[in-house]
């Protein structure tokens, strides 16, 4: 098994370093002039502009600034934010609980609905709970996430008065409060990862009942729960933790749309905002630290598939 | 009748209604008749995303300039009809010649860390502001400024390169601010998140794209102020959702009110409107200084052919008024300059005029926003009328006016938004060193206009040289001016004293909650 991690760890490096180059090269080249677009409309003449652009080291030339800035990645220094007054590191730290709370919620509401109903469908073929589950998966992937947003908020926030209609208080300063300002955000987030759980959880399922050794458990005298869920489930499993760990980062991207609507100073529309204002310090600093976040969740999804299905362990580890 | 029941009754009644009558007179909960400002409470103001620093010397965001102006004060203040006020400068002198002005300050002011105010403090302040290696974008706004000397500790005198009238109402905004010098001593880089002023707020804290919180700053020098004990800034991007919270209750104050959403705001019994007739101008620029645009009459049947009135019923709804030049508002407004508009006859005139009698054709860059795609739209169903057609090419409105300055975008819209004299705007946009002239467009007897305007004090002869000045432009058309937008706040009844100054900031010190 630990060969097995640290082969995958080895090989997440050069992702790391490709990702960094990319995202650099793409913003300094492509995207123009950081200082242009951080002044806006606001009139300053020509020399200050150009002092601004030395005081960022955005006129030098590029590779001297991506090896400035590799080297100092690498010694843990992030940098310092082009527009706000604070560090990269910080910045990120303040936005990024929102953020993964955020996903987090969405993801157990997925989890926690999705598996149970897909099962439910698959298991009541073309009667009504499958009807239901699969208008509610339709609606889920194919309701836009700012519609969902502003009709929860329309509902919940200004019709019935239940709940607030955006913003953010720190879990750890009123837990309650906290948990209210996240309740729609997180039922917009997560409506289309549960849709897909749903529908995946559905197909695969329905494939698994149909395996001859579904009925031999049967005949053996199971229980209709122990099959499914010791047996059938289990089955599952590699092909879900797959679907869950691939759609994760895209649930952290996808928050910055939710995030806009609340008004939740999170980590998506930190990334949003900064490419553009051209705040190219943090923008590489997300990206990085997204990057390894993938890295890492496809490392434990390696892993956790490994664990549920031995055959990938031993295969992996080269044993034949 | 008239038996001693019934009189009884009537003098239990009149009794009842002297009684009720006395008890309103009282502090009743409407309190219109009753008292002034009612000290406390908390306002909620939505603020628009984008705040990233409160150093007003380096502030370049919009929404950062609602908390300065409520954590500082200016040497000089605005009132609703731009015209220059004290605040801490109490009055001021100036020479003969126009060369020295002599401020007066107020005395017995603290900032917010319990250090003095001074005229030694708006030295260093001015002087923080002018110094090169600071690299403020306010640099050159007080390049008329020359020599700052301190006659004593409440006397400041600004010694000027020549005499320059747009210096003073430029002290009320960006380079009037002044901030501690202690504070920035002590904070260093850090200062844009910890600002120390004079004002009647104290700083609380700022949880960024959140947040911004004020107290109530104990020692203000204004006695008897401020009213309200807090303020707390939600920071909310969405302007449609700010509208949904002052409606739900849970903003107090916001601006950003959109003109269909209007009719909904005045039905609601709990919100009140404060609409402006502003002076910000929307329209469209481009390259003079290159064909196609270097030709006038062609830029003559462009501003021809378009229909503002249209635009103001269409686009928005109604409200605003229809712009032929640049101004609308101010003491150097003048009612009387008429532009051309909705003319398409004139317009395909002087197309054969500039040469293209079959049409002409050009791409135009419209920032992929709802709002700017459907006013670019019917703007290209009226030039169609008089064979004018527009390509329209999709922008990322972040980087659109980075584009422009680079030279990357010929024809595009614009909007620009009011300054407290009409100097800066019009020197900014129209003198051929203007930095934000980025149509090129170079006249000098414009720029002979606006060094005269400059150079003298007397209100009436600026009007008039402003004023042939916008004429010229009109005819030159470096811009096409289509609309002065109204601008509407929000804001929930209890909210008082609320007064729009025409810079287009809200400003929240002043105000009061009722109970």
């Amino acid at each position: 098994m630990w060969r097995f991690i640290a082969q995958r760890l080895v090989l997440s490096l050069p992702v790391l370093f490709l990702v960094s180059v990319v995202v650099f090269g793409v913003m300094r080249l492509a995207l123009g002039d950081p200082v242009a677009v951080m002044l806006g409309q606001e009139t300053v003449d020509p020399e200050t502009r150009q002092a601004l652009r030395a005081a960022l080291g955005v006129d030098r030339p590029i590779h001297v600034q991506y090896l400035d800035w590799a080297g100092r990645l690498l010694r843990g220094d992030l940098g310092r934010s082009f527009t706000l007054p604070m560090g990269v590191a910080e910045v990120i730290g303040e936005r990024l609980p929102v953020t993964v709370e955020l996903s987090l919620l969405a993801m157990l509401l997925a989890l926690a609905a999705g598996i149970p109903l897909g099962i439910l469908a698959a298991l009541r073929r073309n009667s009504a709970p499958d009807v239901v589950a699969s208008g509610v998966a339709a609606v889920g992937i194919s309701m836009p996430s700012f519609s969902l947003g502003i009709l929860l908020i329309f509902c919940f926030a200004l019709k019935l008065r239940w709940l607030p209609s955006s913003g953010f208080v720190p879990f750890r300063q009123d837990p309650w409060q906290n948990l209210r300002h996240m309740l729609l955000p997180m039922l917009s987030l997560s409506a289309w990862y549960l849709a897909i759980l749903t529908r995946f959880t559905r197909g695969t399922m329905a494939e698994v009942l149909r395996e001859p050794f579904i009925l031999v458990a049967r005949s053996k005298g199971l229980s209709a729960g122990t099959v499914i869920l010791r047996h059938a489930l289990r089955n599952c499993l590699v092909p879900l933790v797959t679907v869950l760990g691939v759609n994760l980062p895209v649930l952290v991207a996808g928050s910055v749309i939710t995030e806009t609507i609340f008004a939740l100073p999170g980590m998506g529309r930190l990334l949003a905002d900064s490419i553009l204002g051209r705040d190219l310090a943090v923008v590489q600093g997300v990206v990085i630290l997204i990057t390894l976040f993938v890295v890492v969740i496809n490392l434990i999804v390696g892993i956790g598939q490994a664990y549920v299905d031995p055959r990938i362990r031993y295969r992996g580890s080269g044993v034949a | 009748m008239g038996t001693g029941r019934g009189v009884r009754w009537l003098a239990m009644g009149l009794l009842a209604g002297l009684g009720l009558l006395l008890g309103s007179l009282g502090t009743g909960p409407t309190g219109a008749r009753a008292q002034g400002p009612v000290m406390g409470g908390t306002l909620r103001v939505g603020l628009d995303a984008g705040a990233k620093s409160f150093d007003p010397h380096f502030s370049l965001q919009w929404p950062e300039r609602y908390v300065m102006y409520a954590v500082y004060n200016t040497l000089v203040g605005l009132d609703k009809d731009l015209n220059v006020i004290p605040e801490l400068a109490k009055s001021w002198d100036i020479s003969r010649d126009g060369r020295t002005i002599t401020f007066h300050l107020q005395t017995g002011v603290k900032f917010h860390d319990g250090t003095d105010f001074d005229a030694e403090v708006v030295r260093w302040n001015i002087e923080r502001i002018k110094d090169p290696k600071n690299k403020s974008p306010q640099r050159l706004v007080l390049d008329a400024i020359e020599r700052v000397e301190v006659v004593d500790k409440a006397t400041v005198r600004l010694h000027l390169r020549e005499p320059f009238s747009p210096l003073l109402p430029s002290l009320a905004i960006y380079p009037g601010f002044i901030v501690s010098p202690a504070a920035v001593a002590k904070y260093g880089a850090d200062f844009p998140r910890h600002p120390v002023g004079t004002g009647p707020f104290r700083f609380v804290e700022w949880v960024t794209d959140s947040r911004v919180v004020l107290e109530r700053f104990g020692g203000y020098w204004a006695k008897g102020k401020p009213y309200l004990d807090r303020i707390e800034f939600r920071i909310v991007p969405d302007p449609t959702v700010r509208t949904v919270m002052l409606r739900s209750g849970e903003l107090d104050l916001t601006d950003g009110i959109k003109a269909r959403d209007i009719p909904t705001l005045e039905a609601d019994p709990n919100v009140r409107l404060a609409k402006l007739d502003s002076l910000r101008f929307t329209g469209l620029q481009w390259r003079v200084d290159q064909p196609p645009f270097d030709n006038k009459a062609l830029r003559q049947a462009i501003a021809c052919a378009i229909d503002r009135k249209q635009i103001k019923e269409a686009i928005y709804s109604g409200t605003g008024r229809v712009a032929t030049h640049p101004d609308g508002g101010g003491w150097w407004y003048d009612l009387t300059i008429q532009g051309c508009d909705a003319n398409p006859e004139l317009a395909k005139k002087k197309l054969a005029e500039a040469g293209h009698p079959n049409g002409f054709r050009h791409r135009f860059s419209v920032s992929n926003t709802a709002d700017e795609v459907l006013l670019t739209e019917l703007i290209q169903q009226q030039l169609a009328k008089a064979g004018i057609q527009m390509d329209l090419e999709l922008v990322n409105p972040a980087e659109r006016y980075a584009r422009v300055i680079e030279g990357k975008i010929n024809w595009t819209h614009t909007f620009w938004s009011p300054r407290p004299d009409p100097h800066i705007r019009f020197y900014n946009l129209f003198h051929s060193k203007g930095f934000d002239n980025t149509t090129k467009y170079s006249n000098p007897e414009v720029d002979k206009l606006l060094a005269e305007a400059a150079a003298t004090y007397d209100v009436k002869a600026r009007k008039a040289l402003y004023n042939r000045l916008e004429r010229i432009i009109v005819d030159d058309a470096p811009y096409v001016f289509l609309h002065w937008p109204q601008i509407t706040a929000g804001m929930n009844r209890r909210v008082q004293n609320f007064v729009w100054i025409p810079d287009l900031i809200l400003r929240v010190r002043e105000l009061w909650l009722m109970k």
